[in-house]
């Protein structure tokens, strides 16, 4: 390694330790990117400081005045507007309603609503909080064992992050210029397994200790055709927005655009026959929350693209991926340790903070170790091309990074969860989320066995 | 005059949901251009959709995520890491929030004053959209309130009081 590179290891040092002290991830950082920067410029000259600072004259405006970005508070706005709208509370009662007399179903019918809100929010902290401030009453009004429910709810939150159309996999396909269609395409199976496993684990749970969940009271036809009633518009609304993506009749943008407007006419149309739906409060308080939350994230970008063009110039993924590369390690053995770093991470930060600081390091390492950009898959390490490894990575890092957020002590899905049960211990909740644990784990080792469950779908609908 | 400049990003921020809207109804509109010229082609017939539908979204998305970054920053929305600093003594934590603020209101000058240079330069450089030929400066120029706005948030959070969101209602973050 030299100095130039040096310089590089310093400057991740540097974010790390800003990140460590509780100073915004974003600000961090940008203040790594320009001080590294600045400290580059003394190591090599020639990497001079001046003409790198007036790049920021236009900096800010062309990272945010991006037309495949605009996705980003578009997805936002209709997860708020979707709950607002009442549209989680319909989701979870019309589960509820056909699932509800089998023992355990309301927790199954909890696990549903998250993939389905799940696919409208994109996030997998306003997954789990939205879905505990809907289903946790009721699950505790039914007598569910504290554990079960907590761990219901903090494991299908995780749902959000890979359940298509995601903010996550936007990101992602961003940064290492793939297909934002095509990853979407390839989280669905993924996302479906982790919908029936989740059920798989309460039916298991519940199977073997029917005490963890007393039988349900029985609905009247009349409640029961009410909840089956309401459920219809919103199946139809989500699964229009995910069919039309998956098959490709929308793109990103107008998918986004039309969710909101057929979400806006259905709460504001349902309102005049039930008092509960959107309201043009409720429309302005959306409106706040998604300005709150895209502003973190167009922050976060920002932020990350000049730290990547501090790295790019110190060089320091390039030395990083040699030194890989000629490690004599295996391929696996690399992928499996970059999974662990990212799980370890995902229990402190936030996922797509971690997507933008790692994958621009791991991303080239991974090229390499395959064999290059133009590898053919009977040559390449992975036996894939580079393309499909665009893909399969990306599936990959998001479940690991899911499963940070449920992994004993810091998951932060826990910590949301918790903080709408403070009479129950944080130990209850953890104990709740390990079979969930488990079941993950044995769900990203079939994903990595088995890479056809991410690249099946995306190969199939591509002819 | 908290007050006032809480209110002011509060407004702006729902200028910028405004615009969101208005990228939703645009792109409503758009679609169904686009589906009624698929159903007129059958007849030999055309329908277009909207003439420089991207170059619009894109000039508008770049104000709106703008507009909401004062927002953002006023309602302390900025994701930290809380590694070990809830264990700091309170002078501590509160010795680094304050170095938080500084360092943010420090970037942020930094940033608004490249924007305003940046602008100068796109207007003397006479830079077009693609397709519409719309000038970009003037755009850019709603995005210099957005950085002043930030810089406003990011000045009021040196000096924090307790439940100043009750003067701008309730935080629905």
């Amino acid at each position: 390694m030299g100095e130039r590179e040096l310089v590089g290891l310093a400057g991740l040092l540097f974010l790390f330790i800003l990140i460590g002290f509780r100073i915004p991830v974003a600000l961090s950082m940008l203040v790594a990117g320009i001080v590294g920067s600045f400290a580059l410029s003394i190591a090599a000259p020639f990497l001079k400081f001046g003409p790198y600072m007036l790049q920021f004259k236009s900096a800010l405006w062309s990272n945010v005045a991006n037309y495949d970005l605009s996705v980003v508070p578009l997805f936002i706005f209709m997860g708020f507007l979707a709950a607002e709208a009442g549209l989680s509370r319909d989701l979870f009662a019309g589960f509820s309603a056909l699932f509800g007399k089998i023992r355990g179903g309301v927790a199954m019918a909890a696990i549903g609503a998250c993939a389905g809100f799940g696919a409208v929010s994109g996030s997998s902290i306003a997954t789990a909080s939205t879905m505990s401030k809907v289903s946790l009453p009721e699950l505790r009004k039914l007598k569910y064992d504290d554990g079960l429910a907590t761990g219901a709810l903090a494991a299908g939150g995780t749902l959000g992050i890979l359940i298509p159309p995601s903010v996550a996999l936007v990101i992602y396909a961003i940064v290492v210029e793939g297909s934002i269609i095509e990853m979407f395409q390839a989280a669905v199976l993924p996302g479906l397994l982790a919908v029936v496993f989740f059920i798989f684990v309460i039916w298991l749970r519940v199977h073997l200790n029917p005490e963890l969940a007393p039988k349900a009271k029985v609905l009247s036809k009349k409640e029961r055709n009410e909840a089956l009633w309401r459920l219809v518009p919103v199946l139809l609304i989500f699964g229009t927005i995910i069919m039309g993506l998956g098959i490709g009749l929308f793109t990103p943008t107008p998918a986004a655009a039309m969710g909101v407007l057929v979400i806006l006419l259905y709460g504001f149309i349902s309102h005049f026959f039930s008092q509960t739906y959107l309201t043009v409060q409720k429309l302005r308080n959306s409106i706040l929350s998604t300005a709150k939350t895209a502003g973190m994230i167009y922050f976060i970008l920002f932020a990350a693209d000049v730290l990547k063009g501090f790295f790019a110039r110190s060089g320091l993924p390039v030395a990083l991926t040699d030194l890989v590369a000629n490690s004599g390690f295996e391929p696996y053995f690399i992928l499996v340790l970059m999974l662990l770093l990212l799980i370890v991470l995902g229990c402190f930060m936030e996922s797509l903070s971690m997507i933008l600081v790692v994958v621009p390091f791991f991303w080239p390492t991974l090229i390499e170790l395959n064999g290059g950009d133009y590898v053919t898959a009977a040559d390449a390490a992975f036996g894939m091309t580079a393309d499909q490894l665009i893909i399969w990575f990306g599936i990959l890092a998001l479940v690991v990074v899911e499963l940070g957020l449920i992994t004993p002590p810091v998951g932060l899905n826990v910590f949301v969860i918790k903080s709408f049960v403070p009479d129950t211990p944080m130990s209850t909740i953890f104990r709740g989320v390990m079979p969930f644990f488990a079941i993950e784990i044995f769900r990203i080792t079939l994903l990595l066995l088995f890479p056809a469950l991410c690249l099946y779908l995306p190969t199939y609908l591509s002819g | 005059m908290r007050f006032f400049i809480e209110k002011c990003i509060n407004a702006w921020a729902l200028f910028g949901g405004l615009l969101l809207l208005g990228i939703v109804l645009l792109t409503g509109l758009n679609v169904l251009g686009f589906g009624l010229g698929r159903i007129l082609s059958l007849f030999e017939s055309s329908f277009p959709g909207i003439s420089g539908y991207e170059d619009i979204v894109t000039l508008a998305i770049g104000v709106t995520a703008l507009t909401m970054l004062p927002y953002c920053q006023l309602k302390d929305g900025n994701v930290a890491v809380d590694l070990f600093m809830n264990k700091a003594s309170f002078w501590v934590q509160n010795f680094v929030d304050r170095i938080t603020s500084i360092l943010m209101i420090i970037v942020v000058t930094f940033l608004s004053c490249m924007l305003v240079y940046g602008v100068l330069e796109v207007k003397s450089d006479g830079d077009l959209t693609q397709v519409l030929g719309l000038p970009i400066w003037p755009f850019m120029c709603i995005s210099i309130i957005s950085c002043l706005l930030w810089l406003a948030a990011s000045m009021l959070s040196l000096f924090p009081i307790k439940n100043c969101e009750q003067n701008v209602g309730q935080d629905h973050g």
